[in-house]
């Protein structure tokens, strides 16, 4: 979701709201690197939250939940490490799915871990 | 942060002594079990990941890696879900860590039930061997570990049963041993296998199934 596509900017705001009112801090937004984009980075307590955001209108595909892929999960994952990387923290991290589709907001915390991503056996 | 719990692993007949690390840091999300696990070991992960959640503990954020020493070791079963489980609750503050050293042994079911697992007697005599305060095994397997003699038994039905027995929760008094059955004697004699003429290589293959409890038939 690159800037300037407003219904991705209208859900992302959505999402803040969200995590805000859930007592999250919002980091940061849209950051990006090397053509991974981290959605919303923000803390939840003493953790570190990669937030993806979904949106979707219908679900005749599955839901929005269903478009957060392996190989996103993989974008994710490399974008979350260079964060990390750059901003020195050594907080807990986890990456969380916020699902818009209609009410109500759908929030999947820990959605996916590094070893879901890269298994090892 | 680090948590630290005793388990064991059968080899042949042999109880052998597992110890289990647990290390939770900070960093992305990422839990492994080292320590030369079998692929059921390394299945375990999603079972403690759900039976955390669903006993309503918090599965910490972070890297949380498990290491299960001697690491020369092959390990295999699933005797290691519950050792394991607890001591990421160690690790992560949840809960206190053991005043006394404890074997701890059960599989976990996703909601947080403790399953019964195998081996439970050798593994409670090791425990009373190497002076342990007491074993921590499924309910389901308490009579068989009940069958030690001056062994301290703590059965559990489940994970928070567990936890409550590590807070102090719960008395830190053994479960008294139930009722013996009368066992063996019940079971109507069956015929020997010493009146079986020849067939060496048939008899030293059901003795030895017989004397590791393996399956025969499959």
């Amino acid at each position: 979701m690159h800037v300037g596509n407003a219904p991705g900017r209208q859900a992302e705001d959505a999402a803040c709201k969200l995590l805000r009112s859930l007592g999250y801090a919002i980091v940061a937004r849209n950051w990006s690197f090397r053509g991974g984009e981290l959605d919303i980075v923000a803390r939840d307590g003493d953790t570190l939250v990669f937030v993806e955001v979904k949106a979707r209108s219908g679900s005749g595909f599955g839901g929005p939940e269903a478009a957060v892929s392996r190989a996103k999960q993989r974008r994710l994952a490399a974008a979350a490490s260079a964060f990390m990387a750059r901003t020195d923290a050594d907080l807990p991290a986890r990456f969380d799915v916020v699902a818009l589709e209609g009410d109500p907001v759908r929030i999947h915390r820990a959605a996916f871990s590094l070893d879901d991503v890269w298994p090892t056996d | 942060m680090f948590g630290r719990l005793t388990s064991g692993a059968i080899l042949g007949v042999q109880a052998q002594r597992i110890d289990i690390e647990c290390d939770v840091s900070g960093g992305l999300p990422c839990f492994q079990i080292v320590g030369l696990p079998d692929k059921e070991v390394s299945e375990s992960r999603e079972r403690i990941r759900s039976a955390l959640r669903n006993a309503g503990y918090s599965f910490p954020a972070g890297r949380i890696t498990a290491n299960l020493a001697p690491a020369d070791v092959r390990k295999h079963g699933v005797a290691f879900d519950l050792p394991i489980a607890l001591a990421i609750l160690i690790a992560s503050g949840q809960i206190p860590a053991p005043q006394a050293p404890l074997l701890v042994v059960g599989e976990l079911a996703l909601d947080g039930a403790v399953r019964p697992v195998a081996g439970v007697l050798p593994l409670t005599l090791q425990a009373a061997a190497d002076g342990m305060a007491g074993a921590v095994v499924p309910i389901d397997n308490l009579a068989e570990a009940a069958l030690v003699p001056n062994a301290t038994v703590f059965p559990v039905a489940s994970l928070a049963d567990a936890a409550a027995l590590f807070r102090g929760e719960r008395p830190m008094s053994p479960a008294p041993a139930p009722a013996r059955s009368s066992g063996p004697a019940s079971v109507p004699p069956a015929r020997d296998l010493a009146e079986v003429r020849g067939q060496y290589a048939a008899k030293r293959a059901l003795e030895i199934a017989a004397a590791g409890g393996h399956n025969l038939l499959k």
